[in-house]
C-alpha cells in the first residue's frame, strides 16, 4: 500500500462524479425556485465575469459591443447516488443581451430553458444560444401552479421549436414536476448518446 | 464509465469538485487568505468550485485559478468527469435510475 494513499478519509470509494446542467430563459420565469425544488441545499449565489455581447434591442450601431459583467449565478446540488452529485445552475437574467456562457456551458450535459408563457419571447435568446451550440436541451413552459396563458404547441409555435426538441409543462415550485422535467432532459442526452455510440 | 480525476493542472469547470489531500492538511498552517480557506472548507467533504466561491464570497473565477494552483501542487485532489461525458452512456444511464429514484 502506498504511502500516499489516503483512501481511508474519504467518504467516496472512487470520488465523487460531479455533473451540470444548465436552467435558462427570461428574466424573472422561475430559474432559482425551478433549482430549489430540487436542489438537497438551498440555492447559492455565485459571481461570475460573463462576456457579453450587445445585440438586437440594445443596438447602439456597433456592429458588436463586447463587454465583460459581473453576473450573480444560482445554482443547487442533488446527491444522486453515493458518487454522482448533480449540480443545476441557473443562468444570469440579464437576457435582452445576446450572451457567451462558454464558462458554464462547459462540459454541461444540456439545457432546460424555462418559458413563461405570458412572456414567451424572454426565452428565445437561451434557446436560440443552445440550438446554435448543439446543446441538448428541453423547452419547459412554467405553469407557476396555474393556468398557461399559452398552449405548448403555441409556444412551439412562436419560438419555432423544431420538432425534435421536447416541449413540456413544468411547474418549478414543485420537486416532482421539476424532477420529471430533468428527466426529459435526460433521455434527450441518452437518445443523442446512443445514437452516436451506433454510428461509431 | 469516466469520472475520477481531472488533468493535474489545467481549466475547472464550475462543477469540479475539490478535497484536500494529506499534504495539503500538513501545508494548511503555512497558507493565507483563499489558499487556506479554499483547503480548509473542502478538507472533510468534497466541494465544487462554484460551492467554495459561493461560501467565500469570492467570484468563481478566483477561485478557479487559485485551486487550478493548489490541485498543481498537490494540495488538493480534483473531481470532474471526462469531458466527453455527455457521450457516456453508462453514467447518463446510470444518472437518469438515480433521479428517478429522488
Amino acid at each position: 500500500m502506498s504511502v500516499l494513499s489516503d483512501t481511508s478519509s474519504r467518504p467516496f470509494t472512487s470520488g465523487p462524479i460531479p455533473v451540470k446542467i444548465v436552467v435558462a430563459g427570461g428574466f424573472g420565469v422561475g430559474k432559482t425556485t425551478f433549482v430549489g425544488a430540487i436542489s438537497d441545499i438551498k440555492p447559492l449565489t455565485t459571481e461570475a465575469a460573463m462576456t457579453t455581447y450587445g445585440e438586437g434591442i440594445d443596438n447602439r450601431g456597433d456592429v458588436s459591443t463586447k463587454t465583460t459583467t459581473t453576473v450573480a449565478m444560482d445554482f443547487g446540488r442533488v446527491a444522486v447516488d453515493d458518487a454522482i452529485v448533480l449540480y443545476l445552475f441557473g443562468t444570469p437574467g440579464q437576457d435582452r443581451f445576446g450572451f457567451m456562457w462558454n464558462d458554464l456551458i462547459q462540459g454541461a450535459l444540456g439545457a432546460v430553458v424555462l418559458v413563461d408563457s405570458r412572456r414567451i419571447e424572454d426565452s428565445f435568446p437561451a434557446l436560440d444560444y443552445f440550438e446554435s451550440r448543439s446543446v441538448p436541451f428541453v423547452v419547459a413552459v412554467n405553469r407557476f401552479g396555474g393556468q398557461m396563458f399559452h398552449t405548448v404547441d403555441e409556444v412551439r409555435e412562436a419560438l419555432s421549436i423544431s420538432t425534435h426538441v421536447p416541449v413540456v409543462t413544468t411547474d418549478a415550485r414543485g420537486r416532482v414536476a421539476v424532477k420529471e422535467t430533468v428527466l426529459s432532459l435526460l433521455d434527450v442526452v441518452l437518445q443523442r448518446a446512443l445514437a452516436k455510440a451506433k454510428s461509431n | 464509465m469516466t469520472g475520477g480525476r481531472a488533468h493535474a493542472r489545467g481549466v475547472l469547470e464550475f462543477e469540479t469538485m475539490l478535497q484536500g489531500t494529506a499534504g495539503g492538511r500538513e501545508a494548511l498552517t503555512a497558507l493565507k487568505f483563499e489558499r487556506a480557506e479554499i483547503l480548509r472548507l473542502c478538507q472533510t467533504d468534497p466541494l465544487s468550485v462554484a460551492e467554495l466561491s459561493a461560501r467565500m464570497h469570492v467570484p468563481i473565477g478566483v477561485v478557479r485559478v487559485v485551486a487550478a494552483d493548489l490541485v498543481s501542487e498537490g494540495m488538493l485532489e480534483s473531481f470532474q468527469p471526462s469531458a466527453n461525458v455527455a457521450d457516456d452512456v453508462l453514467l447518463i444511464t446510470r444518472l437518469i435510475a438515480g433521479v428517478r429514484s429522488l
